[in-house]
């Protein structure tokens, strides 16, 4: 008897202690559309103004929530995209008219009647008259823009794995995706078919940087890898290794690609050779893709550090600061004016400077 | 919490996840070969917590009949009944409290290890991205680890991220037939409706918690059930093997389930065994 109530007790504790289910909470991006900023913040999609934060509309109103975003919405013809990630690693797409400056919803798929997909981690793209998603169910959602009607699907049957990086849009119709399957996946639009895949000693969680024909992907064993695009096939141009996870989307400037790791590095790499070395270490793993500015590449890690390196001089540009939160999406850039998330915060900086820092919201 | 980690998670947590690679990528069996590898490794607790529970029962089985007759002496007079008690525990060597912390010990001494276990497993399910950053920090710095995730969480017909009904029935199922086999029926009626009771609460307890955790969860609840059942049936047939070579006859009483199973060698009771009592 006292075993059991010691096993009751002891059991209420432990569980009591932890959570049981682990809830989505986002790391959203921003998108500047149109004089607003829009992002997924706490289950909702905000716009805010850029110069104070003032929230300038909110969907859904009320206490609804939609669930977390992990991507920054896309916009076209005043509208809005995005894609959700739900409690039980659930989601759907979302299309948004912004009237008036108020957000209301076009449509959703699937429908709400109707069950969830798999979770929207990556951003959806546009291609022509269909929003293409990718989801965490492992399948490419081809949506209506108009009328959010499913167009097709692919697989039909099966999976590809869980896909959690944002299809990236190559020429010749063409999308590239990564899958925690470790496969590079090139999907032919016009097709409706993989074109080629092609596997990785990890999963492939970053976004991939498209350039001609060229494919660079981070992947989880600590390689970049860049793939040359053959049509049917591909061949492997260099892969460059670190010590650490990659789940960032390089950036490029003048022959050079430069990204973080989960080892803490920043790395610049020669994108004909794959030849590299790391720029400077920062004070936790760097995931937010970096963003180049007039020559200064602008890095954020984990503790919420922003560090600016002048590429020219080969030396940081100015000091280090720290906006108290992760930085896990992208810089994005009005003139010389950067905005990001640091946590739930969202902060805007002079690219060049480093200087003029405000907490907006 | 860094000590707690160190100590505890992170060791259990890069267990799971090196075994997963030698398993072919598959969690669901390294969760099984982590939890039956864990409670190897606990088993001499193990062993310890139910032969001091067993035997405590015994003794008290034994002494049963004599503690009724003090109870008819001396019923009415409580602190009277509780000194004559006392001292016959005394005579034969029983201290009522090193039962239950024979038993307690072992018990609190895994719980630690059995909630790291449970720990680990939630921390390498990483269904959403900042779990998987999260996770990113519990792991060594061995590239060969850090390649293997996220694992695939699909295992049989369910979703180890997800609460599955059929796995929870199963987990009902086996924590009433744990409950059954481990519980020495005690003679005291209301005592024996209360086990009764608890045979029922505690499988519905169990039911209840897997409906809101990860099956992940519940495949190592089921897994620590048939371990358990398994252990909990050899030691309790060592102990009737060793009590018939001593030529006694063990007064504890086979549960039900291994009734069939166990030959009584009931001739030279000592009166502990309710039949035999009934008897004399």
């Amino acid at each position: 008897m006292i075993f059991i109530l010691c096993f009751f007790i002891l059991s209420a504790l432990a569980f009591g202690c932890y959570p049981a289910k682990q809830e989505p909470k986002g790391s959203p991006g921003i998108l500047l559309y149109k004089g607003a900023l829009y992002i997924g913040l706490e289950g909702k999609v905000r716009a805010l103004s850029p110069e104070d934060g003032k929230l300038l509309s909110s969907y859904p109103s009320g206490k609804e929530k939609i669930g977390a975003l992990y991507h920054a919405p896309i916009a076209q013809d005043e509208m809005i995209y995005f894609g959700t990630f739900e409690s039980g690693s659930k989601g759907r797409v979302y299309a948004l008219e912004i009237k008036r400056g108020e957000m209301e919803l076009k449509w959703v798929y699937p429908p709400f009647k109707a069950e969830p997909k798999g979770a929207f981690v990556g951003a959806p793209l546009i291609f022509r008259d269909e929003l293409i998603a990718a989801s965490s169910d492992g399948r490419i959602y081809a949506i209506d823009m108009e009328m959010g009607g499913l167009r097709w699907k692919y697989p039909e049957e099966g999976n590809l794995g869980r896909i959690w990086s944002s299809p990236a849009l190559g020429s010749d119709e063409r999308i590239y995706f990564g899958s925690a399957d470790r496969h590079l996946y090139a999907f032919d639009l016009e097709r409706k078919e993989i074109a080629w895949k092609w596997k990785a000693g990890g999963a492939i969680f970053s976004t991939p940087l498209v350039v001609g024909n060229t494919i660079y992907a981070g992947s989880f064993d600590g390689n970049l890898y860049a793939l040359e695009d053959l049509g049917e096939r591909c061949e492997l141009l260099w892969k460059f290794p670190t010590g650490g996870w990659i789940w960032t989307t390089p950036a490029i400037y003048r022959g050079k690609l430069y990204f973080g790791s989960f080892d803490r590095k920043v790395y610049e790499v020669d994108v004909r050779s794959g030849r590299g070395r790391a720029l400077f270490s920062a004070e936790a793993p760097v995931l937010a893709p970096p963003l180049i500015i007039d020559g200064i590449l602008l890095v954020g890690d984990e503790k919420g550090n922003v560090y600016g390196w002048d590429l020219e001089k080969g030396d940081f540009a100015w000091e280090k600061f720290d906006l108290g939160g992760s930085i896990r999406g992208p810089f994005v850039r009005e003139g010389d004016k950067v905005f990001v998330v640091a946590g739930k915060s969202i902060w805007a900086f002079d690219g060049r400077t480093g200087g003029d820092r405000k907490r907006i919201r | 919490m860094d000590f707690w980690n160190a100590v505890f998670v992170n060791p259990i947590l890069n267990g799971i996840v090196w075994l997963s690679g030698v398993l072919g990528g598959n969690l669901g069996l390294s969760i099984i070969a982590a939890t039956v590898l864990v409670n190897f490794i606990l088993l001499p607790l193990t062993i310890r917590q139910i032969r001091s529970s067993l035997q405590f029962q015994e003794m008290q089985q034994k002494l049963a009949p004599k503690i009724k007759k003090l109870q008819k002496k001396y019923g009415q007079d409580r602190r009277k009944l509780q000194e004559e008690i006392a001292k016959l525990y005394r005579e034969h060597g029983v201290n009522p409290t090193s039962g239950c912390l024979g038993s307690l010990l072992p018990l609190l001494i895994q719980f630690p290890i059995w909630i790291a276990l449970y720990r680990s497993i939630f921390y390498v399910l990483a269904p959403t991205p900042e779990s998987l950053i999260a996770l990113s920090y519990h792991l060594y710095h061995l590239p060969s680890l850090f390649s293997l995730l996220p694992l695939e969480s699909k295992f049989l017909w369910f979703d180890l991220g997800s609460p599955d009904i059929p796995l929870l029935l199963l987990v009902m199922g086996a924590t009433w037939g744990l409950q059954k086999i481990s519980t020495v029926k005690a003679l005291d009626p209301q005592q024996r409706s209360t086990q009764r009771l608890m045979e029922i609460i505690t499988p519905l307890f169990i039911g209840l918690i897997c409906l809101y955790i990860p099956s992940a969860l519940a495949l190592y609840i089921l897994v620590v059930d048939i371990f358990r059942m398994v252990v909990q049936y050899l030691v309790m047939r060592g102990e009737r093997a060793k009590a018939a070579l001593l030529g006694r006859a063990p007064s504890l009483r086979a549960p039900a389930v291994l009734k069939a199973k166990i030959n009584p060698v009931g001739e030279k009771s000592h009166g502990g065994d309710e039949e035999h009592r009934g008897q004399r």
